[in-house]
């Protein structure tokens, strides 16, 4: 979002049928995921695009576009899980763990939570 | 480096994307909660981050060398009718540590991961941050 607020040029990708490209033009979907040669246009960027890619379920691991030495620079948020080791390993990505959950950020989103009444159902 | 700091390349990365072969636009079609995302932030600024409610110190520490950082949290609040169920966004400071992690990585890097925060990796339904 912080992307998106500063007008950075930014793909995002939550499931494996298409991803998507924010940018000056607008929203657009992208779905040639596995055709790189499709994008040499933004390989050759020495500042990259940036692709953040949410692993999940739907998505349990990156669309060869977005995986080894893809012409975007790819951020991925995903699991610890054991599942993503061929990832990390193949890819030799730059690791950031975050903290568990303090018990003061537990108790704030619960304070939010009961503040809003029922249709604010949600907190991210 | 901050995040900030590219938007010097924008003109350029925009130029390379004109080249790309053209995608489906979401300008007619359906997609309105993206549609609807983009148009609420793009190029506003930060003010997301700075509509802060709480700011509540945390009770843990991390050691950086000799120096102990306090860690807190704040409660960023959506542009209005952004999400219909989500309002807030707790943000954490480790979400700004990650942020200036990536930029340094990106220049010479082409991957970065983020893990280890609950939560990460599954359906935002099924999130930890949901009430229950």
């Amino acid at each position: 979002m912080r992307r998106l607020a500063l007008g950075l040029p930014t793909v995002y990708q939550s499931t494996s049928e298409y991803a998507l490209l924010f940018n000056g033009s607008g929203v657009t979907k992208l779905e040639r995921l596995g055709d790189r040669m499709s994008y040499l246009a933004v390989e050759k960027l020495k500042n990259r695009i940036w692709a953040l890619i949410d692993l999940n379920p739907a998505l349990p691991k990156p669309s060869p576009l977005f995986a080894y030495q893809s012409p975007f620079f790819v951020v991925n948020a995903m699991s610890p899980h054991s599942e993503h080791s061929d990832l990390v390993t193949t890819a030799s990505p730059r690791m950031f763990y975050m903290t568990p959950w303090s018990i003061s950020e537990v108790l704030q989103a619960y304070v939010d939570l009961t503040s809003r009444g029922p249709q604010h159902s949600h907190f991210l | 480096m901050p995040l900030d700091d590219l938007t010097v390349h924008v003109d350029e990365q925009e130029k390379a994307i004109r080249e790309l072969p053209k995608g489906t636009s979401f300008e007619d079609g359906p997609y309105t909660t993206w549609k609807r995302i983009r148009a609420s932030l793009w190029g506003a600024g930060l003010h997301i981050s700075e509509r802060t409610q709480h700011v509540v110190e945390r009770d843990n520490t991390i050691p950086v060398g000799a120096v102990t950082l306090p860690k807190e949290h704040t409660v960023a609040t959506f542009p209005e009718g952004l999400f219909s169920k989500i309002s807030n966004i707790l943000v954490r400071s480790e979400y700004f540590e990650a942020e200036r992690e990536a930029v340094l990585s990106s220049e010479s890097l082409n991957m970065f991961v983020v893990s280890g925060q609950p939560g990460v990796g599954l359906f935002l339904s099924f999130s930890t941050a949901r009430r229950i």
